[in-house]
């Protein structure tokens, strides 16, 4: 393999990582905050997807402006979901909230593909122009993509833990006891959480329609990558889905040239276990919150 | 039950003495309406899975999603056994056995994991083994699926055969889930669900029984798709490896009682009736209604339908 | 010690990230003995407990019980092979009736043959116990104080050869930390070694001929009772002067 092959594979991954830490992110923070597996976070992605498809083929407004208005929207959806539906049964065993996320999902993905169709659909280029550094070519659209998801979830990081609210969310996330004593409203912070939590999601969405084509069909992989890339950054850490993130983004760029593409999911599944195996804390170190 | 326990053979000897007249009695009752073939058939199945995932997630309390992943080793053992000519029973016997060799290593590494780290780790199995049928083409034909020989004869024929086999199959792993839940195994495994470390304390061999139960019902979900496999006449990756094979069993033992001998049987059946209705009458949106249903299931009764029954007549 | 003591520690240490929260304990104890382990929060009481019971696994050194080397063991070997402890909080089975907790131990670590004859020996432990009123009764539904012993009952149905008792006094009043004491005692008496881990003073002087002190993870003294407790290492580190004053008191 040839060094510019190999920093162009590199490369490729580098910007995969980027979007993979936006897609990651919010479902890290729901896991670790409420202890919840959001097996709606795929479909919610999608319909990220979908919104800024919407605006991108109505009214003309590129994913990256539409993401401010969509971002927000879903995570409204979010809070009450969380707040009417989810909150019912989050003291329930883990299975519980497993299969109602699962059912919350089959019911937005269904709704999708009536409403959309499984048919892919494409936002159209939004610059449509390349980046050359020496053997390199990246699509600017994908360097802005990838750079938008990083500086989205730090931005995420840097709310929690400067505000008051973010704070809040923090304290609930480490001891959940200790922060109902000093008042913290559980489950007021439970619902912001999730909605944070799908608006990222929402805002990922966005991202992804600028790089990737849309469909329902794509949620379960979105899921995947969720699921990967928090493990491997370490639950409930917004930092260590950036990391995560990048990881599986840049090892299954290489999966696809070593091992061929057809088994993407399987190297970032082995890759998952192994990893829960052998290093469960994730990658940054800091213990599950078990 | 009190009076059936004086022996803990009872149980089982019925189930499977029930199982043999409604395995050779429904065929002649239902004739060759292929419609109630079909729907009987479907319930066996579901019946047998929701069994064997109760065994993991009910008996021990490990939420696996593993399910797919045996049941489509399963279906794939005997369809490439078949193709190479074996003959069936052989193709029966090597879909449990691939599927309680692969069980054992792998359940014993992730039922390591507690919680949603144990599901997900269960659930990545299933997309490994999708994707691993899907590029070794040259055995199991890729994503353009393979044919098992044998299938195009007479459909009311091979619908018998499918439902006869499948409903012995579902008393055999009711029998067998009797014989566990009254036996030493299934005391342990309750200990285990219950309190791990006090049952390694008490001299539990947890990752033992563990794996034991979880190898038991890899074993019971091979047999299964082994002979859906056999009663559909053609597999794909993306029918048997689908996640819903894991999701719904799952749904029947919600339904039914987690962790109870007989609450997968009957969730199973409340499940096939609602699914049925509910494609009758809302087509299009199907799986989004099943979502609605689920979701109310969860919500208004989490202890499963059954027992919230029982539980709200006793109080 | 003339014969081959009953567990033997060589040099066990163990770590956790930088921090050595036992380091270079080497202990033996013989056939009978009650001892009590004492020592500061902190001091690695409860991590020594879980090396030696088989719930941690240590970093370095080695564990003899019964003449095998079962270092690194899991919990589960060693409860078969009878070496038993309780835990602080303690550790029910919640939904299942208090014989059957206490008969999952004869079950499979008592080695009973059977369910029945793990039943028969859970009852006898109950009753010896003083606890057979509540055989039929679920974990949630007892006193503290009989959960307490239940979890005594559980330890015994495994036949052991040795029990650590974690903090088994905890939240006892002193009637029924009276009543405890002496079941120890009995325990003791038919030849089961028993290392009692604790707070209460009253509890180590009363029932202990030998103290072991551990001060930030490593071996502070050990000896019999009254030296120990009037060692001045062990009066600077742990007990103070008002804890020794009340152990003296306290004979």
């Amino acid at each position: 393999m040839s060094a510019s092959l190999l920093a162009q594979v590199l490369a490729n991954g580098l910007l995969l990582g980027g979007l993979y830490a936006a897609v990651a992110a919010g479902f890290s923070l729901v896991w670790g905050v409420l202890n919840v597996v959001n097996m709606l976070h795929g479909s919610a992605i999608v319909l990220g997807s979908y919104a800024a498809w919407f605006a991108s083929a109505r009214f003309g407004v590129n994913p990256f402006l539409s993401a401010i208005v969509v971002g927000p929207a879903i995570g409204l959806l979010g809070w009450a979901v969380q707040r009417f539906v989810i909150q019912r049964v989050i003291t329930a065993p883990v299975l519980i909230t497993l299969v109602l996320t699962f059912a919350l999902d089959l019911i937005l993905n269904n709704g999708m593909i009536n409403a959309f169709s499984a048919d892919y659909r494409k936002v159209p280029p939004v610059t449509g122009a390349i980046l050359t550094f020496g053997p390199i070519g990246l699509p600017l659209d994908r360097v802005l993509a990838a750079v938008a998801g990083v500086v989205v979830t730090l931005a995420v990081h840097a709310y929690l833990n400067n505000s008051r609210l973010g704070r809040a969310i923090v304290a609930v996330r480490m001891d959940r006891e200790t922060s109902m004593l000093m008042g913290v409203k559980v489950e007021h912070i439970y619902a912001v959480t999730f909605g944070l939590g799908l608006a990222l999601a929402g805002i990922a969405g966005c991202l992804m329609a600028v790089v990737f084509p849309i469909s329902p069909l794509n949620s379960s992989g979105y899921l995947g990558i969720a699921f990967v890339a928090c493990v491997l950054g370490g639950l409930g850490s917004i930092v260590g889905a950036i990391v995560g993130g990048i990881v599986l983004g840049v090892v299954e760029s290489f999966g696809a040239i070593f091992v061929g593409p057809e088994y993407s999911v399987t190297v970032a599944a082995v890759l998952l276990i192994a990893m829960l195996l052998l290093r469960p804390q994730g990658l940054l170190g800091r213990a599950g919150y078990e | 039950m009190k009076t059936l326990s004086s022996s803990p053979w009872i149980g089982p000897v019925l189930a499977l003495a029930g199982g043999a007249i409604l395995a050779f009695g429904l065929p002649v009752l239902v004739g060759d309406q292929a419609y109630l073939l079909r729907l009987a058939t479907q319930l066996a199945l579901l019946v047998t899975l929701a069994i064997a995932w109760n065994l993991v997630g009910g008996f021990t309390g490990y939420p696996s999603f593993a399910t797919a992943a045996f049941f489509g080793l399963g279906a794939y053992a005997i369809a490439v056994a078949q193709q190479a000519g074996w003959p069936a029973w052989s193709g029966f016997l090597l879909a449990a056995v691939l599927s309680a060799l692969l069980a054992a290593p792998f359940g014993f590494a992730i039922l390591r994991l507690r919680g949603h780290y144990f599901a997900i780790a269960s659930l990545m199995l299933v997309t490994i083994l999708k994707e691993v049928t899907t590029g070794w083409s040259d055995l199991t034909g890729g994503g353009m699926g393979i044919n098992l020989p044998g299938a195009g004869g007479n459909p009311t024929a091979i619908a018998t055969v499918a439902l006869e086999t499948m409903v012995i199959l579902a008393a055999a792993a009711l029998a067998l889930s009797m014989i566990v839940a009254k036996g030493r195994l299934g005391f342990g495994l309750a200990c285990i669900r219950m309190n791990e470390t006090a049952a390694m304390g008490a001299g539990i061999d947890a990752p033992r029984l563990k794996t034991i139960a979880f190898t038991l019902s890899a074993a019971i979900c091979g047999l299964a798709g082994a002979t859906y496999a056999r009663w559909i006449g053609y597999i794909d990756p993306s029918d048997v490896y689908d996640v819903m094979w894991s999701v719904r069993p799952i749904i029947a033992a919600l339904i039914g009682g987690v962790g109870t001998v007989f609450g997968p049987v009957v969730g199973s059946i409340v499940y096939i009736a609602f699914e049925e209705l509910m494609w009758r009458n809302l087509l299009t949106f199907g799986t989004g209604a099943l979502g609605v249903l689920i979701a109310l299931l969860v919500l208004l009764l989490p202890a499963g339908i059954i027992p919230g029954i029982l539980r709200r007549r006793a109080s | 010690m003339s014969e081959a003591p009953l567990l033997r520690l060589e040099n066990l240490s163990k770590r956790f990230g930088g921090l050595k929260a036992v380091s270079d304990v080497s202990l033996s104890f013989g056939e009978g003995e009650i001892v009590g382990l004492i020592g500061s929060n902190g001091a690695g009481k409860t991590t020594l407990v879980n090396l030696v019971t088989g719930h941690l696994k240590p970093t370095a050194g080695r564990v003899t019980f019964a003449g095998r080397d079962v270092t690194g063991a899991p919990p589960y070997r060693l409860a078969r092979l009878g070496l038993l402890r309780t835990f602080q909080v303690v550790q029910p089975f919640a939904q299942l009736p208090a014989r059957d907790n206490v008969a999952a131990a004869a079950l499979f670590a008592g080695a009973a043959g059977d369910m029945a004859a793990a039943r028969r020996a859970a009852d006898a432990a109950l009753e010896r116990l003083g606890i057979a009123h509540v055989a039929d009764r679920l974990p949630t539904q007892v006193t503290l104080a009989e959960r307490k012993r239940l979890e005594l009952a559980k330890s015994l149905a495994a036949k052991p050869k040795m029990l650590f008792l974690d903090e088994v006094n905890a939240g006892l009043n002193s009637a029924e930390i009276d009543g405890v004491l002496d079941m120890i005692r009995s325990i003791a008496a038919e030849g089961v070694t028993i290392v009692v881990i604790e707070h209460l003073m009253k509890v180590v002087r009363g029932l202990c001929t030998r103290l072991v002190v551990l001060h930030q993870g490593a071996l502070l003294a050990d000896g019999p009772t009254d030296a120990v407790a009037r060692d001045p290492k062990v009066v600077d580190a742990y007990l103070g002067k008002r804890g020794a004053a009340m152990l003296e008191a306290a004979r």
